[in-house]
């Protein structure tokens, strides 16, 4: 293994724990209308989507604060975030109800234009997260 | 000072013009800091045996008869100063804040034309410090995890925790009250309760988990010291205020009424200062001159249903918007024919349970819509002035069922594009205003919880996020955030806003506090309030040097303004 596919997998590593951790650490209050007292039902959240924006002309270096947009394929609504200082994202997802393969994943920047997102699903069980690479080139 | 600006006058100077222009430069420096040189009508000095002089007391003096109380705070040597246009010639009782103590004596001063009067303050240590405890300092108290603590932040729009810690009920009665207690309006107050028309449902098995907690925490084991009651805990107060907190002015505006809640306050050009009130069907306003009070009624379409406004905002024609919760629907009032028109929802959008909590009728002039939200469907809705119809978007479909979602405060950018917060969740949203397309930003702190916003003339979204306790910006260009922690632990501010010298200013319901941050600096102030105030939308003027502060007592009947002496 090469010291470059080293460092993809050791950010994917690093991506997948800090997806979980967050997924964990995601409780507490919430309120609408409702009791305010309820805790978030966790077993109602859908497919998370978890990855870096990569600079491909740096060795796949993680490119941050780059826009991450997710959004279910033909719908009127969006999901935005930004990647950290090491270039990784972390959007929560949709319902579990929606399908992850209508979801699209896309990033920008300025200075930069994303050559493809490369998706894949770390395991076939429901809910497993979807790991997607944002493969940008400077332009 | 003299001295320096009689020596640079050329020497040919009669002493007749130095004294001129001497009276000149005062006259031109006083209006930058009116308070620094004024007269003092009362004055004196804090001390007790414990600290002898006591720097950060709060000092409030109210003249018989009248509904204006004016606070100050001691000095680094235990002194305080009325000045004289504060104080009008009467008599005054006078009364004091520092935690731990009380006023040895009844507090009393006679205030003459033209001379300072003095009234020295002796302190002695209060005898029952729990009833000084601010929802804050209790929370900081109590043993407990975050997570534990954090449902009784529910509480505090109603009550405050003292209420809770004091019971002596244990946990199957404990989680009956709180079954019992979701079937209360938010818009209710302790003076003034109102029940659901719809009711709400907790499960046994949370109010069982909360209730479990509480009966660590209240007085249910029965333990008494020679005090009186005893916690298992020790108390702990937050420090007096020190330095910069300690110059400053309060007015408090008592309102005619104990049951009045203040919850929106906005002054306008005239002088008046005008008021949302969260559970009677008025719109109120003082005269800040004199503190009059007045109060425009307007008609309940749900008569059955609790009543009362949270929030008020101006549109561009200098009307006044009332979003009319449990009433549904909006009021507009133009306060030049004193009239109000009702845009109430229509029967296919509405239910038992509608709510309209917020509303932005900033931008209406672009397209003649006017925002607002319904706390029941979780949804945004839009009015049509044209017509009057109102349109549903829903900007949570596809999210996950699991989360509760609740569109509260709102802004408006120069498009009348509409940016929300949701406060049951962690997200600031967008909705285009032409295509009804929508935007979800997760906060970076998750469950954060985000309340009330102003969009400033940047671009930045200011907001608290309620949860989290935190101040936050949200760059609307940038569609980035930055975050800062507020000072005190258990805050949980509600709204802030930005000055005119980038300076955030924030309210809160628990901790009797006004924080002033300033976000270049990371450096803060926290200004004490003379007695329990719950704070809920929080307004700077920024046509006064300094600024000036200006938010309502929600539940005791006050509308405050706070002047820092900068």
């Amino acid at each position: 293994m090469n010291r470059f596919r080293v460092a993809l997998f050791t950010r994917s590593l690093v991506a997948l724990g800090l997806a979980a951790g967050v997924t964990l650490a995601v409780s507490g209050g919430a309120w609408a209308g409702g009791t305010g007292l309820d805790e978030r039902d966790e077993d109602e959240a859908g497919t998370p989507f978890f990855g870096f924006a990569k600079d491909l002309g740096l060795r796949g270096k993680g490119i941050a604060d780059t826009k991450v947009v997710a959004e279910i394929k033909g719908g009127n609504a969006s999901l935005v975030t930004r990647t950290d200082a090491q270039g990784h994202f972390r959007i929560a997802g949709f319902g579990k109800d929606i399908d992850p393969g209508t979801v699209e994943i896309t990033c920008s920047k300025e200075g930069y234009k994303l050559q493809r997102a490369a998706r894949r699903r770390l395991s076939n069980d429901p809910g497993s997260p979807v790991e997607v690479d944002c493969l940008m080139v400077k332009q | 000072m003299s001295k320096l600006q009689v020596r640079v006058f050329p020497p040919i100077m009669s002493k007749h013009k130095i004294r001129i222009l001497l009276w000149l430069a005062i006259a031109l420096i006083a209006p930058a800091s009116p308070h620094a040189q004024e007269s003092v009508a009362l004055s004196g000095r804090v001390t007790s045996a414990e600290e002898g002089a006591m720097e950060g007391v709060l000092v409030s003096a109210q003249q018989s008869g009248s509904p204006i109380t004016v606070t100050v705070v001691t000095d680094q040597s235990g002194s305080y100063r009325f000045p004289a246009a504060r104080l009008a010639p009467g008599s005054y009782a006078l009364r004091i804040r520092a935690a731990g103590y009380e006023l040895d004596g009844a507090g009393a001063a006679e205030v003459a034309a033209g001379r300072t009067a003095t009234a020295d303050l002796r302190l002695r240590k209060a005898h029952d410090l729990a009833a000084q405890l601010t929802s804050t300092e209790w929370l900081i108290s109590m043993p407990g995890t975050a997570e534990q603590k954090r449902p009784l932040i529910e509480c505090m729009s109603c009550h405050t925790v003292e209420r809770i810690v004091r019971s002596k009920l244990r946990a199957p009665e404990l989680a009956a009250v709180l079954k019992r207690m979701q079937n209360y309006a938010n818009n209710s107050t302790v003076q003034h309760p109102q029940k659901r028309v719809v009711e709400r449902e907790l499960s046994d098995k949370r109010a069982r988990e909360v209730a479990d907690y509480l009966e660590t925490i209240n007085l249910s084991a029965g333990e008494t010291s020679s005090a009186g009651a005893a916690w298992s805990y020790p108390l702990q107060t937050l420090p007096r205020p020190r330095g910069r907190a300690t110059r400053v002015i309060i007015t408090e505006y008592a309102l005619p009424r104990a049951t009045i809640a203040p919850h929106d306050v906005r002054p306008d050009q005239q002088g008046f200062v005008w008021y949302s009130n969260f559970v009677e069907p008025y719109l109120g306003r003082i005269d800040a001159r004199t503190g009059a009070h007045s109060e425009f009624r307007y008609e309940l379409p749900k008569p059955n249903a609790p009543a009362g406004a949270l929030a008020l905002e101006p549109d561009q024609d200098g009307n006044w918007w009332l979003s009319m919760m449990f009433q549904s629907g909006l009021v507009r009032f133009d306060p030049r024919t004193q009239q109000f028109r009702h845009f109430p929802i229509p029967p296919d959008l509405m239910s038992d349970a509608t709510q309209q909590s917020l509303v932005m009728p900033g931008r209406a002039k672009v397209d003649g819509k006017v925002w607002t939200n319904d706390v029941d469907t979780r949804t945004i809705m839009r009015l049509d002035l044209a017509t009057g119809a109102y349109e549903r978007i829903d900007p949570f479909r596809g999210m996950p069922k699991g989360r509760q979602h609740s569109p509260y405060g709102l802004a408006a950018d120069p498009d009348n594009n509409l940016y929300f917060m949701d406060f049951g969740d962690e997200s600031v949203g967008r909705v285009d205003a032409r295509t009804l397309r929508t935007t979800l930003y997760p906060t970076p702190t998750p469950a954060s919880r985000p309340r009330r916003t102003m969009l400033d003339p940047k671009g930045r979204l200011w907001f608290a996020e309620f949860a989290a306790n935190k101040v936050a910006m949200f760059d609307i260009h940038k569609e980035s955030f930055t975050e800062w922690d507020v000072p005190t632990p258990h805050t949980y501010p509600y709204d802030v806003f930005l000055d005119r010298n980038g300076e955030l200013w924030s309210g809160t319901m628990s901790s009797d506090r006004v924080l002033r941050f300033d976000p270049a600096s990371g450096t803060s102030t926290e200004y004490l309030l003379p007695q329990q105030t719950n704070i809920r939308r929080v307004f700077v003027d920024d046509s006064t040097t300094p600024v000036t502060f200006w938010t309502g007592n929600n539940h005791h009947a006050a509308i405050i303004k706070l002047e820092p002496l900068d």
